[in-house]
């Protein structure tokens, strides 16, 4: 034997786990509120499943529970409460109970006396001890105090472990190495004594001459028993060392766990020992008939303790919780992520998408949806329902334009406001829409704007120049500050400044508009630059007035889409509402995106150009008749709002070509040629009544 | 479908019997958690060493790094005595704790599992992102090859707890287990047809599915999230 041959013991690591804290903030909030009196823990520890493993303590959400045993003792001035739940050890498991010592601000966790709660600690493991109270339950020898700080509204804790283990007054020395228990005893002994027997916490070991098994002996069980016992085996000759043992969370090959600590000084304090042997018992299996365990046996010189024994504890201990560098310093956790009610939204509801990926269709782009920033031009029912629908799909980034303010007969209609929203004062639309998105899921980046888009033929009067082109420049800005643009405005003068200026940026552009019973939902494909001849990838696309012009000549043809927008039938808003955010959905899954080629109907039993299905290019729906019809049509060449005609002169005058525009519309069929066509059936009235503007 | 009178029982008895199966230390064991005298649920946690995940638990250990603990506390403040006894090590550990939690689903009447997990470091716990905890199951494996028995995993609340936690959605567990019950009901009924036995037995049959079925359960849902039964408790139940 080598001269120095301390036991080492492995500290226990704490993991307080996430439910505690849980529990923590909603005693604090409900039960403990400002008072910071100790309260009464429970924790437990395992055998650890392998070396790598540190031996933990576990402290969980039913820390704050009594065991049985615990309730009963206190039941003098307890009331009779059958209906409590008892901490339950879980299997394989030993009870540590503990005290808490909560502090309501971070200056008096700063300056709570924990050196002395410590000692106070190690002086009732020690009183205990010597007055007897450890001989009926063992637990006792194990205890932890944690201080916290809860600072409930940023979700953070503050905490320090100790785990108090009484110094003896020299270090504990091994008379012999370190024996595995398979080195000790023969299998057959170890069978029968250890697998068909439930382990105490605490034990030792009675008969086991030769090949016969050890009769376990619980130490709670009779404290009568135990001094005959080790009257006869105090360790002072060879042939009386006594066997002890004790549930090790420790699965190191030489070194036990922290619960022997105390329980050495107990075997000194109350029986006297000189020598032992320690099985630290650390689980039995059978693997094929095999035994396999990594229980280890000690074999212990135990000092004395000198004069005379007092309740009194006045020696040394140790086991706070330290740091990567030894240091003693209180751990932080940060359950923002799970209580703070902001993430926990925003993780939620980008799992549920991510769930569609997962479960349908693995090619889901859903980055691209939540980066996507969407401007929605008009905030009324389309623009609700556009922007619920958009969040739906995990788009956070949605400004809106609109000029106009609640009134009493839009809340029924346009689903994100309220009565509220329009008494005592009238909110913005815009606004009150921006708000309520929040209102529905804060983590969205929901912003307003509150302007009235400038309109062909509303003649700009001198003094209103600036404003007017503010006004057109915010516009400018907004559309190149976002991906896509949701045209959605009650009248077909305000969608032309809109379809001029994502030509003119190469903006994706969706439109869409109601009638009474029918909708048209169009996308304005993106254009390749004008410098820029024809190009090789994609297609372009006509758009709202290129159609318009062109229309196909059906039934709808006295009833122009915008001109019966007011009246239409309720639920068609949200059909052509989510067939807008779809299309864009659709689209931007696209490979070419916004040049995606228009694809009709027919296209869906061919093999599909997205993991969605096909890319129309406009949809119109008749609610009379319950269809709805993919369509296609290519640009016009002499536009009013899309030409080449009309985007050059814009390039070339900016602000002046539309200030024009706004004081005379006929400029306008004059720049995109339509003049100098003959046919006489093509005729444009930008002269609309302004009735609908306030709706819708 | 399973009640809830049999929920409480066969989680009994497989607490009971698994519990007795698991020996070595690296094999979990469930616990009991009673909640009033008819509800309660089985629970259990796993530890590992997280080897070679330094990719996705990178940004804890940022956390971790930036250390804004220092300025509530002054370290130096307690000083503790020096003490040979106590094993110095430097190996940090780095260690996962998984927790299962099966919860009965009174809508759905089935078992329910809820899988929840954290990262200890020595000087902080950290939930598992759900990217984290999704790379650590082998499920994520699973639905890469796109099996269409996979379940849905969804965050929700924890039904007792209140705590964010991840759940197997319990959707599609009710045709599954119709399924696998049929199977078995078919794989006796050739048997029995082999053996030209009686219906008497039949009848049998029908009542062990029943008796087995959370076990039945599990054993399918087990090795998408790690949960590894100990071999002794399919043969014990085999034999019965």
């Amino acid at each position: 034997m080598s001269t120095n041959n301390i036991l080492q013991y492995k500290e226990f690591s704490s993991f307080v786990n996430i439910s505690f804290w849980h529990e923590l903030s909603s005693k604090k909030l409900d039960v403990l509120k400002l008072n910071d009196e100790p309260i009464p823990l429970n924790s437990h520890y395992t055998f650890s499943p392998s070396q790598q493993l540190d031996p933990f303590l576990c402290l969980e959400f039913n820390g704050f529970q009594q065991t049985l045993k615990q309730s009963q003792q206190h039941k003098s001035h307890a009331s009779n409460n059958n209906n409590e739940n008892y901490y339950n050890v879980p299997n394989r498991s030993y009870l540590v109970p503990g005290t808490l010592l909560n502090y309501n601000t971070a200056e008096d966790f700063k300056q709570s006396p924990k050196t002395k709660l410590f000692e106070d600690a190690s002086k009732k493991i020690w009183s205990d001890i010597v007055l007897g109270f450890v001989d009926k339950d063992m637990t006792l020898l194990n205890r932890f105090i944690l201080i916290t700080y809860a600072d409930i509204k940023n979700h953070q804790f503050y905490y320090l472990f100790g785990i108090p283990a009484l110094l003896p007054p020299q270090p504990i020395q091994q008379f012999e190495e370190t024996k595995s228990l398979l080195q000790f005893y023969n299998k057959d002994q170890i069978k029968s004594t250890f697998m068909n027997n439930p382990v105490p916490q605490y034990f030792y070991l009675v008969g086991g001459s030769e090949n016969e098994p050890f009769e376990i002996k619980n130490f709670e069980d009779s404290l009568t028993a135990n001094e005959e016992y080790f009257k006869a085996h105090d360790g002072s000759r060879e042939d009386n060392i006594p066997t002890v043992g004790f549930c090790d969370p420790c699965s190191l090959p030489s070194n036990p766990g922290w619960p022997l600590r105390n329980f050495l000084i107990y075997l000194i304090v109350k029986y006297q020992i000189k020598r032992v042997r320690v099985v630290c018992f650390r689980g039995v299996s059978l693997s094929s008939s095999e035994i396999e365990t990594n229980s280890i046996v000690l074999s212990l010189t135990l000092p004395e303790i000198d004069g005379n024994i007092t309740p009194e504890w006045s020696g040394k201990s140790v086991g706070w919780e330290k740091d990567n560098n030894g240091k003693i310093a209180p751990r932080f956790i940060s359950l923002a992520s799970t209580m703070d009610p902001l993430k926990l939204a925003s993780q939620s509801v980008d799992l549920n998408l991510k769930l569609m990926r997962w479960r349908v269709m693995p090619s889901l782009n859903l980055e691209a949806i939540k980066d996507t920033k969407c401007l929605l031009l008009g905030s009324g029912t389309l623009g609700c329902n556009v922007a619920r629908c958009l969040m739906s799909w995990g788009v956070r980034n949605i400004t809106f334009v609109d000029s106009s303010k609640v009134s009493y007969s839009n809340p029924v209609r346009q689903s994100l406001f309220t009565f509220d929203d329009c008494t005592p004062k009238n909110k913005e639309k815009s606004v009150a829409a921006a708000e309520a998105l929040k209102k529905i899921f804060p983590a969205v980046n929901a912003k307003a704007e509150v302007f009235s888009i400038p309109m062909p033929g509303h003649s700009v009067p001198k003094h209103e120049h600036d404003n007017v082109k503010a006004t057109f420049e915010k516009l400018e800005q907004l559309i190149k500050e976002h991906d896509v643009v949701y045209l959605l405005t009650d009248s077909r003068e305000s969608r032309w400044l809109p379809t001029l200026l994502c030509r003119a940026n190469n903006k994706l552009l969706i439109n869409a508009a109601l009638g009474f019973d029918s909708y048209l939902v169009i996308r304005h494909g993106i254009r390749n630059a004008l410098s820029q001849k024809e190009s090789d990838d994609g297609c372009d696309l006509g758009c709202y007035f290129c159609n318009d012009v062109i229309a196909p000549t059906d039934t709808l043809k006295d009833r122009t889409l915008d001109q019966m927008c007011t009246v239409t039938r309720p639920g068609l808003s949200m059909i052509a509402s989510s067939i807008a955010v779809e299309l864009l959905i659709s689209t931007l899954h696209h490979p070419l995106g916004g040049r995606a080629p228009a694809e009709t109907d027919t296209d869906v039993y061919k093999q599909a150009s997205t993991p969605l299905g096909i890319v129309p290019h406009q949809l119109r729906g008749f609610l009379s008749h319950y269809q709805t019809l993919p369509l296609f049509s290519n640009p016009y060449k002499n536009c009013t709002a899309c030409s080449d005609f009309i985007v050059n002169e814009f390039n070339q005058n900016g602000f002046n070509f539309i200030l024009n525009v706004m004081n005379d519309s006929s400029i306008l069929t004059k720049v995109a040629g339509i003049d100098e066509l003959k046919n006489s059936e093509v005729t444009i009235d930008w002269d609309l009544d302004d009735i609908l503007s306030d709706d819708e | 479908m399973l009640t809830l009178k049999d929920f409480n029982e066969q989680s009994n008895v497989l607490l009971t019997r698994w519990n007795q199966c698991v020996n070595s230390s690296n094999e979990i064991g469930w616990s009991w958690i009673k909640i009033n005298n008819d509800t309660g649920y089985l629970t259990t946690k796993r530890f590992f060493n997280n080897i070679d995940n330094n990719n996705n638990i990178s940004n804890v250990d940022n956390i971790d790094n930036n250390n804004n603990n220092s300025n509530i506390f002054n370290k130096e403040e307690i000083i503790e005595e020096s003490d040979e006894s106590v094993l110095k090590s430097n190996q940090t550990s780095k260690t996962i704790v998984i927790e299962y939690d099966i919860i009965y689903n009174k809508s759905y009447r089935v078992p329910v599992l809820y899988l929840n997990g954290c990262y200890l470091k020595q000087s902080t716990t950290e939930p598992l992102s759900w990217d984290e905890l999704w790379s650590l199951l082998p499920l994520s494996c699973f639905d890469k090859q796109q099996l269409s028995s996979t379940p849905y995993i969804t965050q929700v609340e924890h039904p007792i707890l209140g705590v964010p936690t991840y759940q197997l959605h319990p959707c599609e567990t009710n045709n599954l287990m119709e399924q696998i019950l049929l199977l078995k009901n078919k794989i006796k009924k050739t048997n029995n047809n082999d053996n030209d036995n009686s219906t008497n037995r039949d009848n049998n049959d029908n009542n062990n599915n029943i008796k087995n079925y959370l076990l039945s359960w599990l054993t399918i849902i087990s090795p998408m999230v790690n949960i590894k039964i100990p071999l002794h408790l399919i043969k014990e139940y085999s034999n019965n």
